[in-house]
């Protein structure tokens, strides 16, 4: 059993780092967190025309877990997620926080995270529980070494995040050679090539180039190379929104398989909140760069705290159950060079208070149970309106009959669920 | 390869349609070249001299237009470029012969090391970008855009004239050395190399650099170069995923470089007097030498067709994209 380690890190919420208290979000146990983010702040630029485009973000993610992170276009979420790999490029500059990892001591000690197939992992250290790193602050060399071998990243475009002069396998091994120096040169066709049957192609495309490939075999592609190593950590950054509904149902079936058998976590990033909440644990919504509610995937779905999440929540039809209107979100995403005081949210919501107008609400714990959202309307002296005040186990009464598979802990996707292709939620969500 | 068969004929088209060309010029110019070309010949101009230069020019012949230019690719096939009248009596093919060496020589390991030496400055200097590398675009932009010669000139006054570092002209020392695998040859042949080497490089550099450092800063913008980042690979391996995609445009370029070289750095052979191909076509075009200039242009089209393909086929292997037929 893994214990927390290290100075503090693991064991709930850091020093807040960024404005506001910096309450601990996700379920209460932290003693499985994989990956612990405090407080991260990214601008754009820097001086006073700099655009605070993440702020003082508090998210976790434990082990096994797919965390979804969701948001319209401009909230923030893949400058979060690339702040996480440090691969953000100028003008973006983190401006505070802390990336928390800690790496896995051998093997897996959680019983949340079905770790079959979880191999003794080649490039790990067995022993103690190593202590948690900070990713913004590891030395270059030590993050190239961690790099792909325990957190990689799957791209939106995989046309565009595949080498297009260089053939698939040569992208496949290079990877190899770089983390396994110790493999030979067939050793690492051979596991390119099983890579490759593992995600359903063929092993005699591995010397293709991208463009014989159709978009959702490149996706494959990305998705089988991102898993050569084993790593524990999966970003996802909108990997289907470029494909049509029946290929992604296809690559998230392909995912989700994959994850039971070699038990990494997934940051999920997306716009499409329908589509998370049938893969993901937990789901965190973000809104101008900040997070604004998290919650375990069927609370957020069936009872949401904030007006920001109820609103992307009514923008997509249920498919079952009775009809019930559209309602979407008034008004446009803020701009971030000036954003409205107060909560930033309070322009577009219907609730909006005075105190809204002025004080930027807390992300805390709206009630008993594991999950926070910020906004005014849960604190003493407001009228919680009914919408955003139904028990965490409501019956799912107007938003369609599909259960989502996040409160059981089996892993493979529900056949009820996966007969409904996710709609792009972007569509409807602007009138 | 349907591909390769196909530019192949595409170019064989080409080169049909340029050595015919070749053809008819000197029969649309005005005058009589015979005559032009007795005019340059001071000695020994013999009736069958004049009746070979009938011959040659289809002059005085009963040939009809379309049997001249049978005879023209007859002489052509079996190499046969005609007499140089400035250099008679030797042949035009054994003036070019002798000159081609001295061109490639200079120029193109000149164009060869502008390139490489381009290239290379390019990708580092996209890859730090705001280093000290780009304070030094002004200055090599400079060069190139200064009139050669002009920098040229000033080159040979300053570094072989006042200074003496380097010889002022020809390809090497002809007063005391014949050519052959000698090391003193060699050496002498480096130390005339040496300037005018230098000035077709500094003349140069610049596009190279300036094609290739923003061709990289786009590239760099890819998302296949984040990946490469993503993936821990190796800076070096990370800069080469960016450079393979973003050299494609500078390997074109450098391949018509490569054709252009036979024409020779004319103002360079000029200003340095070098025995090349640039100086030969100089001094044909002082001297009238028809037979010559037609040669030389002969070569010259061949030299950048040859280029042209090789681009081609160049292209085709690093970017498979363009193996597709369209």
């Amino acid at each position: 059993m893994s214990t927390p380690a290290g100075p503090g890190p693991g064991a709930g919420p850091g020093p807040g780092a960024g404005p506001g208290p910096g309450a601990g979000p996700g379920p209460g146990a932290t003693g499985d967190a994989l990956l612990a983010i405090r407080g991260l702040s990214v601008d754009y630029g820097s001086g006073p025309a700099a655009i605070r485009a993440v702020v003082a973000a508090d998210l976790t993610l434990h082990r096994g877990e797919v965390l979804g992170l969701a948001g319209e276009s401009g909230s923030g979420k893949s400058t979060l997620a690339f702040a996480i790999a440090r691969l953000l490029r100028p003008p973006a500059v983190v401006t505070g926080g802390q990336v928390l990892f800690r790496p896995l001591p051998g093997r897996e000690g959680t019983a949340a995270a079905g770790a079959d197939g979880q191999g003794p992992r080649d490039g790990g250290a067995a022993g103690p529980v190593p202590a948690a790193v900070d990713l913004l602050r590891l030395r270059d060399r030590d993050l190239r070494a961690l790099r792909w071998d325990q957190l990689a990243i799957v791209l939106q475009s995989a046309m565009h995040a595949l080498n297009p002069v260089m053939t698939i396998g040569a992208q496949l091994t290079d990877v190899l050679a770089a983390h396994r120096p110790a493999m030979t040169r067939a050793a690492r066709r051979a596991r390119a090539a099983e890579l490759l049957e593992l995600v359903g192609i063929p092993a005699a495309r591995l010397t293709s180039h991208p463009h014989e490939l159709s978009g959702g075999q490149r996706q494959r592609v990305m998705i089988a190379m991102a898993t050569a190593l084993r790593p524990q950590i999966l970003i996802m950054d909108e990997p289907t929104t470029a494909l049509d509904v029946v290929t992604q149902r296809e690559i998230l079936t392909e995912l989700v398989a994959l994850r039971e058998r070699l038990g990494f976590a997934v940051l999920f990033i997306t716009h499409d909140l329908s589509l998370l909440i049938e893969i993901a644990d937990t789901i965190a919504v973000m809104y101008a760069g900040r997070l604004v509610e998290q919650a375990p995937a069927g609370q957020l779905y069936r009872a949401p705290r904030h007006p920001y999440t109820l609103g992307l929540l009514t923008s997509f039809p249920p498919l079952h159950g009775p009809r019930s209107r559209l309602t979407g979100i008034g008004g446009s995403p803020p701009d971030l060079r000036q954003l409205p005081a107060g909560c930033v949210f309070h322009p577009r919501c219907r609730f909006a208070m005075d105190r809204c107008r002025t004080e930027a609400p807390p992300l805390l714990p709206p009630g008993p149970g594991a999950r926070v959202a910020a906004c005014w309307l849960h604190h003493e002296g407001a009228q919680v309106p009914e919408e955003l005040r139904r028990p965490d186990d409501a019956p799912t009464r107007d938003h369609g009959g599909q259960v989502p598979r996040a409160e059981h802990h089996g892993r493979a996707p529900r056949s009820g669920t996966a007969a409904r292709a996710p709609g792009p939620v972007g569509d409807r969500s602007r009138p | 390869m349907r591909l390769v068969a196909r530019r192949l004929a595409l170019y064989l088209v080409t080169a049909l349609v340029a050595i015919t060309v070749n053809f008819f010029i000197p029969r649309l110019m005005p005058g009589n070249p015979v005559e032009a070309a007795i005019g340059q010949m001071r000695s020994r101009v013999t009736p069958q001299t004049i009746a070979a230069l009938d011959l040659q020019y289809g002059l005085n012949t009963r040939l009809s237009l379309w049997g001249q230019y049978l005879h023209y690719w007859h002489q052509l096939l079996h190499g046969d470029l005609g007499v140089s009248f400035s250099a008679y009596p030797a042949t035009v093919a054994s003036v070019i012969r002798a000159a081609l060496p001295w061109t490639i020589g200079l120029v193109g390991t000149a164009t060869v090391i502008s390139f490489a030496l381009g290239t290379l400055t390019g990708i580092a200097a996209a890859w730090r970008r705001g280093s000290w590398l780009d304070s030094l675009l002004p200055a090599m932009t400079f060069f190139q855009a200064a009139p050669y010669f002009f920098v040229a000139i000033l080159a040979v006054a300053l570094f072989a004239t006042k200074l003496g570092w380097f010889p002022q002209n020809s390809g090497y020392d002809t007063t005391t050395l014949n050519p052959g695998l000698t090391w003193p040859f060699i050496a002498s042949l480096i130390d005339h190399a040496v300037l005018p080497a230098l000035t077709i490089v500094v003349g140069s550099v610049a596009g190279w650099v300036i094609g290739m450092r923003n061709m990289m800063l786009t590239t760099m913008d890819e998302d296949y170069v984040l990946i490469a980042r993503a993936k821990g690979l190796r800076t070096a391996r990370v800069i080469a995923y960016a450079a393979r995609n973003a050299i494609l445009p500078s390997v074109s370029g450098f391949s018509l470089a490569i054709g252009f070289v036979v024409s020779g750095a004319l103002l360079t052979e000029i200003v340095f007097s070098y025995p090349g191909i640039g100086y030969v076509l100089y001094q044909a075009i002082g001297s009238e030498d028809y037979p010559l200039l037609q040669g030389i242009f002969l070569v010259v089209t061949f030299a950048v067709l040859a280029a042209n393909l090789l681009a081609d086929f160049a292209y085709a292997f690093l970017d498979p994209r363009t193996r597709q037929e369209g």
